[in-house]
């Protein structure tokens, strides 16, 4: 029941304002460190005191001791002054031995001891004075006070006066003791009377003790208590407190060093007094009043503490006050700063406190940085949006592109075939025709077909799929080799400006198609500059940024290798650049342009992983800027070993495989008139059960790559399981992936482009063949 | 103790310490009266030297004349409180004496009045039958039989009195058993 209790309150505490919580907190605070003072402070205090009193009360007992030293001295000397009194000496033993032998008592001789005691007793300053006789009995006593000891009064049962009268015994604090003599305690010392070495009586001096506790306390200080079997003997102390005290200590023993009474404290030290009637120890108390030192004491530090308690609270609570007020202050303009900017939404909006606890200007500076980083985010929020859309624009453009590609390819595909066939027949019927009218007809159709060998193999590049044989090159080699030729195509009115970066890196490309992309974009700059101007070819290495505005979204931030070709031209409007490079769009008139000029650059760049930005202005020209992934480690691309034709003739057996009928008679024709066996087929299928077939060599397989049911590729591994060692020349319109990879063609692939020509078909045949032997033929 | 009319037996004393036997006094009591009391023999003295009286008990016949002569070389103030003799010789110097007739039996305790640790006793009897057993012997001679107490007397001790009978011409033997207490040796 009682912790949910306390957690409800601490909860409770929680809740409360922070200037109540710090004042509630200073308060307990202050009032814990005040108490824990006031205790330590009143413990050392009371030690220190005790200290203080002990060592005191030691000095006391010195002395007192010494004072007993001194009684004991003065003993001595009295006792030998009365021993030498021959009077007095006279008279007790002249009275011993009459009142020994006869019942009359000598009067005079009683007389003469009193007078002689009372002369001594002046010069004594003793409260008591007693000679006794050999037995003890009193002979005569002087005292000051009112008690006087009756003559005759035997005072031999006193340990002290037994011991004294027992002459062998030296004088030492042992013939001190505390007697009763009439209704007064007295404290005693007796010694013998002796005449010749025989004690004739003793000699008994005495203080009453209530004087002794007096002049001890004048003399010590303090309170003073003789104390004998629990009974007060003598005090200074009120007799309630005394006979309490006395109790006490005859419960606890006189170890104790502090000892409690009641309200009362005090420190004691106890003191040998002597011997009482029975011989045992009577005591006496050097007391200092601990609680009379320490109340007084006390009650000061009490009320300075509470003094001091009182002021240091209100301060504390000022200062709760001015605190919570620099917090709390703050805190509501900052929440109502925050209101403001949540309801306006103006993420611009700085918050500045000033000078405030460092703690508020912490929450103040972090407030600000959380609003900037909103701030950016939504800056980059906006920015990555236009970039998708600019990158969903480009994938659309790209895309339409593609889908041309495709298409473009597809025809270029089937067009090859065709145009192989009217290249082949072509030059069959040329070969055979005389010259005259019909043969420049022909001649006509050959250059046709030419053209559309060319337009073909444009469309194809464009659409990714022409056949690249890239090398790792050095773009400034290949701009400095075609430097000569641009001067001559671009003209007079034309400067050409090159500068080449000298540390440029290497790149993976066709040199081939390189040239070609210059070409066309010279060609393209100069057809901008009718009336002159500059065309400039840079090449850079270039860091992309992520955030670089002229990054193309799809493209990896990192490091490229730029070529940029300007122009000083009239440039284009949006509307056109958005279009430049799909195929068959020109903006030069009819019969000027086959608008495929810039697709194919598009096709080389992308084909060789790279990509192309086209910046222009009109009345300002344009800036194509190709960026080419860097080659990192560079490989030696070593060309293939040029494969010397002696003829292209032959007698060796080749396997043809190619589905399309045309290409294929075509193709057995002129290498059966080379003078080649030929075994051929129209499928895979075919081809395989034909060589299963054959008994002989088979020297070389001649195939389609792109047929239907298998591939060439597919055909060739085949075969090469029975047949290893097979060579393989490919005949192909285009890179699809099955020889080649993205286009690319690997080393040990022999392909043959279509279209080809009979006589091309004949050299690549012979050149195949002629080739050193590879381990392995197929792959 | 020797009858003067007849033999004495040697007596035996078991003896006290020596010195301290010198302070015993044995005298005859009730010696009928009319007897014939010789005359003490010489004069009889306690001599003042080196700040003692010597001897120190000293018995006489009553009616004696006892010397004090001073031989220290200082004063000496001889005096007694006692009942049966009080006088005070008053002050005299070395080489003086002064005498005093105890003409009254009885113990006469003399002491000096300047020097308070100086006593002696003289024991005044009443008739010549006394010694003093310093041998621890001791031999009372003339006496005339019949029967008397022997007193045994020392200051420390109370008197020890003894019923003897003396018949004529033998002697008689007494034997004393004296406690002198312990604590008055070397007096």
């Amino acid at each position: 029941m009682s912790a949910p209790a306390g957690t409800r309150l601490v909860d409770a505490l929680r809740r409360l304002k922070i200037g109540w919580q710090l004042v509630l907190l200073e308060v307990l605070l202050i009032g814990a460190v005040l108490a824990g003072a006031f205790m330590v402070l009143s413990f050392s205090i009371r030690r220190a005191t005790e200290r203080f009193f002990a060592g005191e009360l030691e000095r006391a007992e010195r002395e007192v001791l010494a004072l007993q030293r001194h009684n004991l001295e003065q003993l001595v000397w009295t006792s030998s002054i009365l021993t030498q009194n021959p009077t007095l000496k006279a008279a007790i033993e002249t009275y011993r031995m009459e009142s020994a032998s006869t019942p009359r008592v000598r009067a005079d001789l009683l007389g003469t001891i009193g007078r002689e005691v009372d002369r001594i007793a002046s010069g004594v300053d003793r409260d008591l004075l007693i000679v006794t006789d050999e037995r003890g009995r009193v002979l005569a006593a002087s005292a000051r006070g009112t008690v006087r000891p009756q003559i005759g009064l035997p005072l031999e049962p006193l340990p002290i006066v037994h011991r004294a009268l027992d002459v062998t015994h030296p004088a030492d604090p042992a013939n001190f003791g505390v007697a009763r003599i009439g209704a007064e305690y007295f404290r005693i010392a007796a010694i013998p009377i002796v005449l010749q070495d025989v004690p004739i009586g003793a000699l008994i001096l005495g203080d009453g003790l209530a004087g002794l506790v007096e002049r001890l306390r004048t003399d010590l200080g303090g309170e003073i208590l003789v104390i004998d079997h629990g009974a007060v003997l003598a005090s200074t102390l009120p007799d309630q407190e005394s006979g309490a005290f006395a109790r006490m200590l005859a419960e606890k023993g006189a170890t104790e060093r502090t000892v409690r009474e009641g309200g009362s404290e005090f420190v004691a030290a106890p003191l040998a007094l002597g011997t009482d009637a029975n011989g045992d120890a009577v005591s006496l108390y050097l007391l200092r009043s601990l609680s009379a030192a320490l109340d007084p004491l006390n009650e000061a530090l009490r009320l300075d503490f509470v003094l001091y308690g009182v002021l240091a609270l209100a301060a504390a609570v000022l200062g709760a006050i001015f605190v919570a007020r620099s917090v709390t202050a703050p805190l509501a303009r900052f929440v109502g700063f925050m209101e403001g900017v949540a309801r306006a939404g103006d993420y611009s909006r700085r918050f500045d406190e000033g000078p405030a606890a460092s703690e508020i200007r912490t929450l103040n500076a972090s407030y600000n940085h959380l609003i900037e980083s909103l701030a950016r985010e939504q800056h980059e929020l906006e920015q990555r949006t236009a970039e998708l859309s600019r990158a969903n624009q480009e994938l659309r453009q790209s895309q339409k592109l593609e889908a041309i590609g495709t298409l473009a390819g597809g025809v270029a595909h089937d067009f090859n075939n065709i145009l192989t066939v009217i290249h082949s027949y072509t030059e069959l019927v040329l070969d055979e025709l005389p010259a005259g009218r019909l043969r420049e007809d022909l001649e006509q159709v050959k250059q046709a077909a030419v053209r559309a060998t060319t337009l073909t193999k444009q469309l194809l590049a464009f659409s990714r799929k022409q056949i690249m044989q890239p090398k790792v090159l050095d773009l400034n080699v290949v701009v400095a080799g075609v430097e000569k030729m641009l001067r001559r195509v671009i003209g007079e009115d034309i400067e050409l400006i090159t500068i080449k970066d000298p540390a440029l890196a290497r790149v993976l490309a066709d040199p081939g198609q390189v040239e070609q992309i210059l070409m066309n974009l010279a060609v393209n700059s100069r057809d901008a500059m009718p009336r002159g101007g500059r065309l400039s070819i840079i090449t850079a290495n270039v860091t992309v940024g992520e955030h670089d505005p002229g990054r193309i979204p799809v493209m990896a931030p990192g490091a490229w290798t730029l070529l940029t070709v300007s122009d000083t031209g009239t440039g284009m409007d949006a509307a056109t650049q958005a279009r430049i490079f799909e195929p068959f769009f020109t903006t030069k008139e009819a019969g000027k342009g086959t608008g495929l000029g810039l697709s194919t650059v598009y096709g080389i760049v992308k084909q060789s992983g790279g990509f192309i930005t086209v910046q222009s202005e009109l009345g300002q020209g344009t800036v194509f800027r190709i960026y080419m992934p860097p080659v990192v480690n560079v490989t030696e691309t070593t060309d293939e070993p040029p494969v010397r034709v002696h003829a292209v003739v032959g007698r060796e057996t080749i396997l043809l495989v190619e589905d399309e009928e045309p290409v294929r008679s075509l193709a057995a024709r002129s290498l059966r008139q080379a003078g080649y066996v030929l075994i051929v087929a129209s499928r895979p299928s075919e081809a395989i059960e034909l060589a299963s077939r054959h008994e002989g060599e088979i020297d070389l397989l001649l195939t389609d790559v792109i047929m239907p049911g298998s591939n060439g590729r597919e055909l060739a591994r085949r075969l090469a399981e029975s047949r290893p060692g097979l060579r393989v020349l490919y005949i192909s319109g285009y890179a699809d992936g099955t020889v080649t990879q993205q286009g690319i063609l690997g080393p040990d692939i022999a392909l043959l482009e279509k279209p080809f020509t009979p006589a091309a078909l004949a050299q690549r045949v012979r050149a195949t063949l002629d080739r050193p032997a590879r381990t392995s033929g197929a792959s | 103790m020797y009858g003067e009319y007849g033999p004495g037996s040697l007596p035996a004393v078991t003896p006290p310490p020596v010195n301290e036997l010198a302070n015993v006094v044995l005298y005859l009591d009730s010696v009928p009266s009319g007897f014939p009391v010789p005359r003490a023999a010489g004069p009889a003295e306690i001599v003042q030297r080196h700040e003692t009286f010597v001897p120190h008990v000293l018995a006489v016949l009553r009616g004696a004349r006892v010397e004090f002569p001073n031989q220290d070389p200082i004063f000496h103030n001889v005096f007694s409180l006692s009942t049966a003799r009080t006088f005070d010789l008053g002050r005299y110097p070395e080489g003086t004496s002064k005498s005093i007739v105890f003409d009254r039996a009885g113990v006469v305790q003399v002491f000096c009045h300047i020097h308070s640790d100086m006593s002696a006793i003289v024991l005044v009897l009443e008739n010549p039958f006394f010694t003093t057993p310093d041998s621890g012997h001791y031999v009372i001679s003339g006496v005339p039989p019949g029967d008397y107490s022997l007193t045994a007397w020392h200051e420390r001790i109370r008197p020890i009195v003894n019923r003897v009978h003396v018949a004529a011409g033998e002697a008689t033997r007494l034997d004393l058993d004296i406690p002198i207490p312990a604590d008055s040796s070397g007096r």
